[in-house]
């Protein structure tokens, strides 16, 4: 008892005297379940709340994990995140919980996806969407050269808290990484070993990045399987190069992949997907998701600002997996933005793709948003979406209708009516979603959101991960604060 | 009986929380040179702006942004973009910075570290600082209006001085 006294002392006394204190808390309450699902009225709640504490170069920190459910052996507490922090001119070191990516994440990749709460239709229990490693990391950095080791065991987040340590982070990886710098050059080489139940396997990688002339960037990155303790093929590589450039009011980006047997033990890597992430629904529900154990493809994208206010984005993009069967995907994207007079924005979009793994052919989907000042610069925005496509025995339509009334810049509140025809999601001619969302940021550091009616769920892609979400029918509520 | 200690601990912590200092940091910038937050901060005000190339309002944000870096520069304000972009879009960050004529200098937080230092949770966030790296301005989200109320936070504090 005198421990945790003094503990909580401690708190309140360093911050005063030494070092800040600060941190962030999201607590997310539904009443509803997923849709023909008993019980329709299950309640659950579920907080995550991030304390940090910084001191001169040091910085520590903590994320708590709650969860409450009515269903049996779902709620949990977990101490999710535990980590001690050092940076200075020269040095970081990390010990606990850390985030880290090698290169541009063909070896290596941890990430945390802001506002995301997962839930499983297996576990139910839901839990907040990052992987990160649990171990140590620390990083010589000086003008010409930067040195990375680091040891952890990242973390597999299919799993939810509710299970072991060991079934939650089964595998563990060792790697060191050294960058040589030459004036806009950067020349990376990285060793990993990762070792799980199944094998040890070492990998290699090389990189090279930089600015070849003041408006031309470039990245290549190459690695490959070099040491493994199964007999296994040693066919095992990934080739990752992206150039960009600008002209004046014209930019873009080109880029290159070839992935083969590249999905490193329950996927602690992510290399670049050179496809689009689009922030549209019937798009963002359609993206191909990448397939590091074969892939190969190609990314163009072109911007193009003809004026202040006005960009034309195109996007081009081929694919092609091969598992036996070659499947092929392609994309063609355009889109037009302008900002007309009187506070007026429109925003359209069209795009066709052809997706072999999902057998959808002619896939046309389509939409437009527009926004407008109405009385006392109260706000209203439109927006339409129409998808289209063909699969083998069926025509298959998708459409989005969504409006948002802004009243403040304060306040949201947006009723939304989702519907389509896919068989594999109704049995009857078409099947509607209806919902509304409420957004008020009632002061800097607290935020309020309502959700009421029924969600679409299936897949969703944000900050280029890629991940299923559950559809729901009920409320939900939720509420940031920052401190 | 834990759960309870902990509670009470976050109730001390929540008491004592005050505004987040930014410490100096160093990233590349879109032309691959390693930028410093000391050598880019304003005189008196720096706008660090956190956005990617895959957010919508945050593309919406940028043009205000120019415009703010224009008027404000004279005055000791400076703007920093901090480009959350991971794998999938970082190659976007340098054309369309430089197609959009952005006037400020972005950098890129690859590894999400200062989005997780700042616990920046929605993009894009906008945070004003002051000239003790004291964050006096924290605003989530971006709708034409923010404009105006970033403008009005922007000259009290300049007013304050």
């Amino acid at each position: 008892m005198l421990t945790k006294y003094f503990i909580a002392s401690f708190i309140l006394v360093s911050n005063l005297v030494f070092g800040q204190i600060s941190g962030n808390t999201v607590t997310e309450y539904q009443h509803g379940n997923l849709p023909e699902t008993k019980p329709q009225n299950l309640n659950t709640i579920y907080n995550r709340t991030i304390i940090q504490y910084n001191w001169k170069n040091f910085k520590a920190f903590t994320m708590l994990e709650t969860f409450g459910s009515q269903l049996d052996r779902r709620s949990y507490f977990s101490p999710s995140q535990l980590g001690l922090y050092y940076s200075s001119s020269r040095f970081d070191v990390k010990l606990g919980n850390y985030f880290e990516t090698i290169g541009r994440g063909n070896l290596l990749r941890s990430f945390e996806i802001p506002s995301s709460i997962l839930e499983d239709r297996g576990f139910r229990a839901r839990t907040y969407f990052f992987r990160d490693i649990l171990g140590g990391m620390f990083k010589y950095k000086s003008k010409y050269i930067d040195i990375k080791l680091l040891t952890g065991k990242p973390l597999d987040n299919l799993y939810p808290p509710t299970l072991s340590f060991e079934v939650r982070r089964p595998e563990t990886v060792s790697a060191i990484n050294t960058e040589l710098k030459y004036k806009k050059l950067k020349l990376g080489t990285a060793l990993m070993l990762h070792q799980n139940i199944v094998a040890d396997r070492t990998y290699l990688s090389n990189y090279l990045s930089g600015t070849l002339f003041k408006n031309v960037q470039f990245f290549t990155e190459f690695s490959n399987l070099v040491n493994s303790s199964l007999p296994e093929t040693k066919n095992t590589y990934a080739f990752y190069s992206g150039i960009n450039f600008s002209k004046g009011k014209l930019g873009g980006s080109f880029e290159v992949k070839d992935y083969k047997n590249f999905l490193i033990g329950a996927g602690v890597n992510q290399p670049p997907a050179v496809v689009r992430e689009h922030t549209y629904r019937v798009l963002n529900r359609s993206i191909h998701v990448l397939q590091p154990s074969n892939e190969r493809g190609v990314q163009l994208e072109l911007f193009y600002e003809p004026k202040l206010g006005q960009t034309i984005t195109f996007n081009q993009t081929l694919n092609e997996n091969d598992f036996g069967v070659k499947y092929q995907y392609s994309e063609t994207f355009a889109e037009y933005n302008i900002d007309l007079q009187n506070d007026k924005n429109l925003k359209t979009f069209i795009d066709f793709a052809n997706d072999g793994i999902k057998q959808e052919k002619q896939r046309i989907s389509t939409g437009a948003q527009y926004e407008f000042a109405i009385y006392k610069k109260q706000k209203i925005r439109l927006e339409i979406e129409f998808q289209t496509l063909n699969r083998p025995t069926e025509n298959v339509q998708n459409q989005v209708y969504a409006f948002t009334y802004r009243p403040t810049n304060k306040l949201s509140i947006s009723p939304v009516v989702e519907i389509s025809n896919d068989p594999f999601i109704t049995q009857s001619s078409q099947k509607y979603w209806f919902g509304a969302y409420a957004k008020y940021n009632a002061t800097s550091k607290i935020n309020l959101q309502l959700f009421a009616g029924k969600r679409r769920g299936g897949p969703s892609c944000n900050a280029g991960i890629c991940y299923e979400v559950l559809d729901f029918e009920g409320v939900e509520a939720r509420m940031n604060i920052r401190f | 009986m834990l759960k309870y200690f902990i509670q009470i601990c976050l109730v001390f912590v929540v008491i004592n929380a005050n505004a987040q200092i930014i410490k100096n940091f160093k990233l590349e910038d879109t032309q691959s040179v390693t930028q410093e937050y000391n050598a880019l901060k304003g005189e008196k005000l720096t706008i660090i702006d956190f956005w990617a190339t895959w957010c919508k309002p945050c593309l919406k944000a940028i043009p205000e942004l120019i415009k703010l870096q224009d008027e404000y520069k004279s005055k000791g304000v400076n703007l920093i973009g901090i480009s959350c972009d991971g794998p999938r879009s970082v190659s976007k960050v340098a054309p369309l910075v430089q197609t959009l004529g952005v006037n400020y200098p972005v950098l890129l937080d690859f590894n999400n570290d200062l989005l997780r230092d700042y616990n920046i949770s929605n993009l894009p966030t906008l945070l004003i600082v002051n000239s003790a790296n004291k964050v006096v301005y924290f605003h989530e989200g971006f709708n034409s209006e923010d404009a105006i109320e970033i403008r009005k936070k922007l000259e009290a504090l300049l007013n304050e001085k």
